[in-house]
């Protein structure tokens, strides 16, 4: 029994995680710019180093409007930048970006005390020491985030998946895809500060893709997201206590095992399918092999 | 003189790094996925990880062959999974590869001795301490995978730009993918073991993104790609020692901002172009609605 109290903490902040993110997560696929969550992240994650080096700590309100701010600036280079056909693919920026910030951040972490257990916490997080003030804070975030999102809902889906027609309609592509941003930012801030940025990327993607696999309507990628968000969740805080390693490090391989799994699953069992994910060619690569 | 003694060797590094990685990007950049290098680095690195675990010293001849099993294995996956609009994008896949590969590194490391040393060398490596005995090994496996390339430059450059076209023309394009990712891989495995996960992404990425801004034919960008990674590589490593910081991530800063200023002298000084909207006039657009 105490072992469940000191995991229900972690558990509930990682439902909450599961339950925004994997929406979000929907629209990301979506919009096909997979990247621009692990660079937002990042520069969330730059912002709450920065926001150390000033000495404030990294669970406070100044570091949280810091890490915003970096998040939004990122935000708003990205959703100018959102391709018409340009030389210079979206991809290679936003992975400049990404890659630049971790550097920065890296940069910025050498001036600091402590320095080099920041880095794993900015990577894979701290999640088993999640306070229930934080879960509560991040909880609140979410929330707010989940009903604008829920209420402007044929908006956001409509922009994501056709966008085209969003702007024949008349709606404001632009700023829409602004909106957005800043609501996915404000949501990745929080999670990064705790989850850290490579949690908070699979998340983002690994339930919707997961989902994808069996699904096809909206409606149901987030209920097979969702499952999947919180039994892996729950699996990897404890094999990470059961074998005693980095508990973020291990959700996020959790993920990777369980989504390989269910690829295995859709291709031995729903074999009728017409083949059209990318996955049935790897397994098809092993069937070969065998 | 002395600190030149010792800037040598990891400048000539880093020349060798700029000469191959300029040109492999070009092509990444118009294969336009731009983040398999980025996983195909993140798997060489885990590699790495798992031979340190093993007990192998990181620059030791074993550690490579470990690294290069794992990159291939990756190599392999991704070009296999080379989508044909399949429901799940390319990119999504290169993605929870990549962070996976990260998460699986730092379990590796956990076990294994002086963890955190190591995270941040995976990073942005550690170029400071190259020795001249790596130069070497690193020289000579470079210019044969460029010989390699230069001898068939014409058909990995078909594939990279136009592959329905190239297939058309009855190249086999999954096999010179995967001939593409095998000698990538080759390259990318010995740089991230000196110069780590994001600085190889940088040495790719960027003088090729920084070259089209002012090029269109490969030639020109080769050029300007070479001398711009030449260029940041020696002001980077300049920096880092001024202003005592870590080396790898100051290169890439360094990139950051040099790409910057070419972005900004690109759009002040060359309007008469007319191309598509670029990052560049929008950073401006930023800028000038900020005044």
């Amino acid at each position: 029994m105490e072992f469940l109290n000191f995991m229900a903490a972690p558990l509930v902040a990682s439902l909450v995680w599961t339950g925004i993110l994997a929406y979000l997560g929907v629209h990301v696929v979506e919009r096909g710019v997979i990247f621009v969550d692990i660079a937002l992240a990042q520069m969330a994650a730059l912002g709450a180093t920065v926001a150390i080096l000033f000495g404030m700590d990294i669970h406070s309100l100044g570091a949280y409007v810091v890490s915003l701010a970096f998040t939004f600036l990122g935000a708003v280079v990205f959703s100018m930048v959102r391709s018409k056909g340009r030389r210079i693919p979206q991809e290679a920026i936003i992975g400049i970006t990404y890659a630049v910030a971790s550097a920065t951040a890296i940069v910025t972490m050498s001036k600091a005390v402590g320095e080099t257990e920041h880095l794993k916490e900015m990577l894979v997080g701290n999640i088993l020491v999640v306070t229930w003030g934080d879960v509560g804070t991040t909880a609140l975030i979410c929330a707010a985030v989940g009903v604008f999102h829920y209420v402007f809902r044929k908006k956001f889906l409509l922009i994501s998946t056709r966008p085209a027609e969003a702007e024949a309609q008349g709606i404001s592509v632009r700023w829409w895809d602004f909106l957005f941003y800043v609501s996915f930012g404000v949501v990745v801030t929080s999670a990064v500060s705790i989850a850290g940025v490579l949690l908070v990327f699979c998340y983002l993607i690994v339930p919707s893709v997961g989902a994808i696999l069996f699904a096809k309507s909206i409606g149901h990628r987030l209920a097979i997201g969702w499952t999947m968000g919180t039994l892996v969740s729950a699996l990897g805080v404890y094999l990470s206590l059961v074998v005693d390693l980095p508990t973020g490090a291990t959700i996020v391989c959790t993920f990777g095992g369980v989504l390989l799994l269910m690829a295995a699953a859709r291709v031995l069992f729903f074999r009728k399918r017409v083949p059209e994910s990318g996955v049935e060619k790897s397994a098809g690569v092993g069937a070969q092999a065998n | 003189m002395d600190i030149l003694k010792f800037l040598l060797a990891p400048f000539v590094a880093s020349l060798i790094l700029t000469g191959i990685h300029a040109y492999l990007g070009v092509h990444v950049v118009e294969r336009g996925v731009i983040f398999v290098d980025i996983a195909l680095a993140q798997i060489a690195a885990l590699g790495a990880t798992v031979g340190i675990l093993l007990g192998m010293n990181i620059h030791a001849g074993g550690t490579y062959w470990v690294s290069l099993g794992f990159t291939f294995l990756g190599a392999a996956m991704i070009s296999v999974l080379r989508t044909k609009d399949s429901q799940i994008p390319q990119e999504a896949i290169i993605g929870i590869i990549y962070v996976v590969a990260s998460a699986a590194a730092i379990l590796v490391m956990s076990k294994a001795v002086g963890e955190t040393e190591h995270l941040k060398d995976m990073l942005v490596g550690n170029i400071l301490a190259v020795s001249w005995p790596e130069v070497g090994k690193t020289a000579v496996l470079y210019s044969m995978v460029g010989a390699f390339h230069y001898i068939f430059r014409k058909k990995f450059l078909a594939i990279s730009i136009d592959a329905k076209a190239a297939e058309a023309q009855g190249i086999n394009v999954r096999w010179w993918d995967f001939l593409f990712y095998v000698s990538f891989g080759f390259v990318v495995t010995s740089s991230v073991a000196i110069a780590g996960v994001l600085l190889v992404f940088c040495y790719l990425i960027v003088p090729s993104v920084g070259a089209i801004l002012f090029a269109e034919s490969i030639g020109h960008r080769l050029a300007i790609g070479w001398t711009m990674g030449t260029l940041v590589s020696a002001l980077g490593v300049y920096l880092s020692l001024k202003i005592d910081l870590p080396t790898g991530a100051t290169i890439v800063c360094t990139f950051g901002a040099v790409l910057l200023l070419m972005a900004a002298v690109r759009v002040l000084f060359f309007r008469n172009r007319s191309e598509s909207i670029s990052r560049v006039e929008a950073i401006h657009r930023i800028g000038a609605k900020a005044h």
